[in-house]
């Protein structure tokens, strides 16, 4: 359904209120990424207009593929209806500033794509910028990587990496700290994408595009008050302060996602009560993705996208008898409940003694420590002597394993040991080997294991 | 050609595409797989069309899967005795081939209902169609994924060397070799495989 049937706004009229409502966030972008980098010297002045460019070239390069798409079909008529600058302005707002162009521009190429193959404008079930996004997520997944998202001369993790990271709940000092206090987060100066991070400005266009009837706000408000209302529940639960909350609401792109993303005029419900639903199950479904991943934003409103049919259905049977609504309520209310159960629990886990992992003997010189221990892998245990000197691993040698022939040879293959010293300040992000998954991830807990006891 | 584009059992049927997405990663496997669907297709048609005057349709179904699960175990048996590799990568879609809806449909839809003769033609049509299909997904799928060509690497222990070809690409779409990619690419392959049909029919 196009939006000039869901909704009595004229198109482009909603399109130039969307246009107005992301002017200041792109201003916002060119001062964060751009005039912040200038002062401190790392770009030159034209460095300072490259958030514009990157955004430019993401509309532009949307806009030419449903061009030349729509004059291959001979309907150029429907070209003029069908916005084809959005979904590549949306993207490049949620990629990271030092995506490289070609990135973009692939993104760009399937966000296009999503689009025209069912129908054009008015007729794509799914969010276009968001599809290029998950594209690039599992394609390109670099690009995701620390340095990416360089915002001062240091590059650091977004605060969402940042707490992935973080065994446990996370306290204050770890979550918030690194960043500044949470004015910072509510004003933008975190780290992240190009447009996400700044929540004021996009609660002045939540203001702004409410108040033109632009976007359905009742999916942004439900939406964000159920991601805090959960996130409440499990700071409660496990006894930490209102920062929490706030925290993963500031954090990430789900101020962003929640007014621009998921209010989408053609993917979203039509329904007054299937809008909250969809708010409430986006929320709920955000949550668990990042208790389990980092983020999860993109995720939650393209699985939502899938089921908004249903929603309607049942918005508007809702209409003519309201108790149709009891069971959505009913099982919206289990899963909120169970939900913030379950992700409390996985984050009251403290880190406990792998029952696996055992020394065998530990030897102690000056500045050298001699290891010898073993940690079940696939097969049997794995034993090992690991020569640690000044802190740092020098050597590790297999003295017996029980693995199987290919799996253990492909490990050696991969130079598998090599690659554990040499990461050894970040051992968990080293990738395991494919094909012998269980055995290369157990050469890397025994390591991990022997640094603990180390430390 | 007309009958490989008419008769197609994952472009035009959209049959087995359980194994067609699940073991494509690889070339080698694509079209280990593939042969093995015909291995079981072929003796499965033979032998359900040498009993088919002999089975009344009721109890159709259970004597078709245990012929066809003969075969299969057969077939995975000597795999595991030559081809031990193989045998693990190909994993459980292996014994799934049981239920493969090609190898039954056909026992079902063909062999139950002409000669013996007519059955083994019908086997070989269907299943070189299917070989030749995951022999494109697998290649689609392990060039533009993993950016790597494996001719022979797990059934070496049979042919005596390796046959795989490294960074072919400047690039790689790591997309490609997740199960999601499986899906974009029979789509894609469908989308061009159904215009090719559309041109030789109109012709």
């Amino acid at each position: 359904m196009g939006p000039f049937i869901k909704s009595s706004n004229k198109t482009s009229r909603m399109m130039f209120n969307l246009l107005i409502a992301l002017t200041p966030i792109i201003l916002f972008t060119v001062y964060k990424h751009g005039y912040i980098p200038y002062t401190h010297g790392q770009v030159d002045v034209f460095g300072i207009f490259y958030p514009l460019l990157f955004v430019l070239i993401g509309s532009l390069t949307t806009f030419i593929i449903e061009l030349l798409y729509y004059l291959i079909i001979k309907r150029t008529d429907e070209f003029k209806t069908s916005y084809g600058f959005f979904p590549g302005l949306f993207l490049a707002l949620i990629l990271p500033i030092k995506t490289p162009i070609y990135v973009l521009l692939v993104g760009c190429l399937v966000a296009s794509l999503s689009k025209i193959v069912f129908g054009g404008f008015g007729r794509n079930i799914f969010n276009p910028a968001l599809i290029g996004y998950i594209f690039v997520v599992a394609t390109f997944s670099f690009v995701f990587s620390t340095s990416y998202y360089e915002v001062d001369t240091v590059s650091k993790a977004t605060p969402l990496t940042n707490a992935s990271m973080v065994s446990g709940i996370g306290t204050y000092d770890e979550l918030v700290k690194p960043y500044g206090d949470l004015l910072d987060f509510f004003i933008g100066t975190t780290p992240g994408s190009l447009a996400e991070t700044s929540t004021l400005l996009c609660l002045l266009a939540f203001i702004y595009l409410t108040c033109t009837k632009t976007i359905k706000w009742r999916i942004s408000l439900s939406y964000i008050s159920t991601v805090f209302l959960i996130t409440f529940g499990i700071s409660r639960l496990l006894g930490v302060g209102l920062y929490y909350p706030l925290f993963h609401i500031l954090s990430g792109g789900l101020v962003f996602g929640a007014v621009f993303m998921a209010t989408d005029p053609v993917t979203s419900a039509a329904t007054t009560t299937g809008q909250i639903f969809q708010g409430i199950l986006l929320g709920i479904l955000t949550c668990i993705l990042r208790f389990t991943t980092t983020e999860g934003v993109a995720t939650s409103i393209l699985i939502m996208n899938m089921f908004v049919f249903i929603l309607d259905k049942m918005g508007s049977r809702v209409r003519f008898n309201s108790y149709a609504c009891l069971p959505w309520v009913v099982l919206v209310c289990f899963m909120i409940i169970v939900s913030m159960f379950v992700l409390a629990s996985k984050k009251r886990v403290v880190a406990e003694k792998d029952p696996n992992f055992n020394i065998v003997n530990k030897e102690v010189t000056d500045n050298k420590t001699i290891y010898t221990a073993t940690q079940k892998g696939y097969g049997g245990n794995i034993k090992a002597d690991v020569v640690i000197e000044n802190g740092k691993i020098v050597s590790v040698e297999i003295i017996s394993h029980n693995e199987t022939k290919d799996r253990y040879q492909s490990v050696t293959d991969a130079n598998y040991i090599n690659k554990l010293i040499e990461g050894q300040d970040n051992l968990k992000n080293v990738d395991t080997v494919s094909g012998a998954t269980v055995t290369s991830t157990s050469l890397r807990k025994l390591l991990i294991n022997v640094m603990e006891d180390f430390h | 050609m007309k009958s490989f584009l008419k008769d197609n059992p994952i472009f035009a049927l959209s049959l087995g595409l359980c194994s067609a997405l699940a073991v494509t990663t690889t070339f080698e496997k694509a079209y280990m797989m593939g042969l093995s669907v015909l291995f079981v297709l072929l003796f499965s048609n033979i032998f359900v069309s040498l009993i088919r005057k002999h089975v009344s349709t009721s109890i159709q179904i259970p004597v078709f899967i245990l012929i066809i699960g003969t075969f299969v175990t057969i077939l995975s048996l000597l795999l595991e005795r030559f081809m031990p590799s193989l045998y693990d990568s190909l994993g459980v879609y292996l014994s799934l081939i049981t239920v493969n809806c090609i190898v039954l449909g056909r026992a079902l839809a063909f062999a139950s209902k002409n000669s013996v003769g007519k059955s083994i033609a019908d086997a070989f049509k269907i299943g070189i169609g299917y070989t030749i299909a995951m022999m494109l997904i697998g290649l689609v799928r392990e060039l533009f994924g993993s950016n790597t060509l494996t001719f022979m690497n797990d059934i070496s222990a049979l042919t005596g060397y390796r046959l795989v070809f490294k960074n072919v690409l400047p690039f790689s779409l790591s997309i490609l070799a997740t199960p999601a990619g499986a899906f974009i690419t029979i789509g894609i392959l469908t989308a061009i495989f159904n215009f090719i049909r559309s041109k030789y029919e109109s012709n």
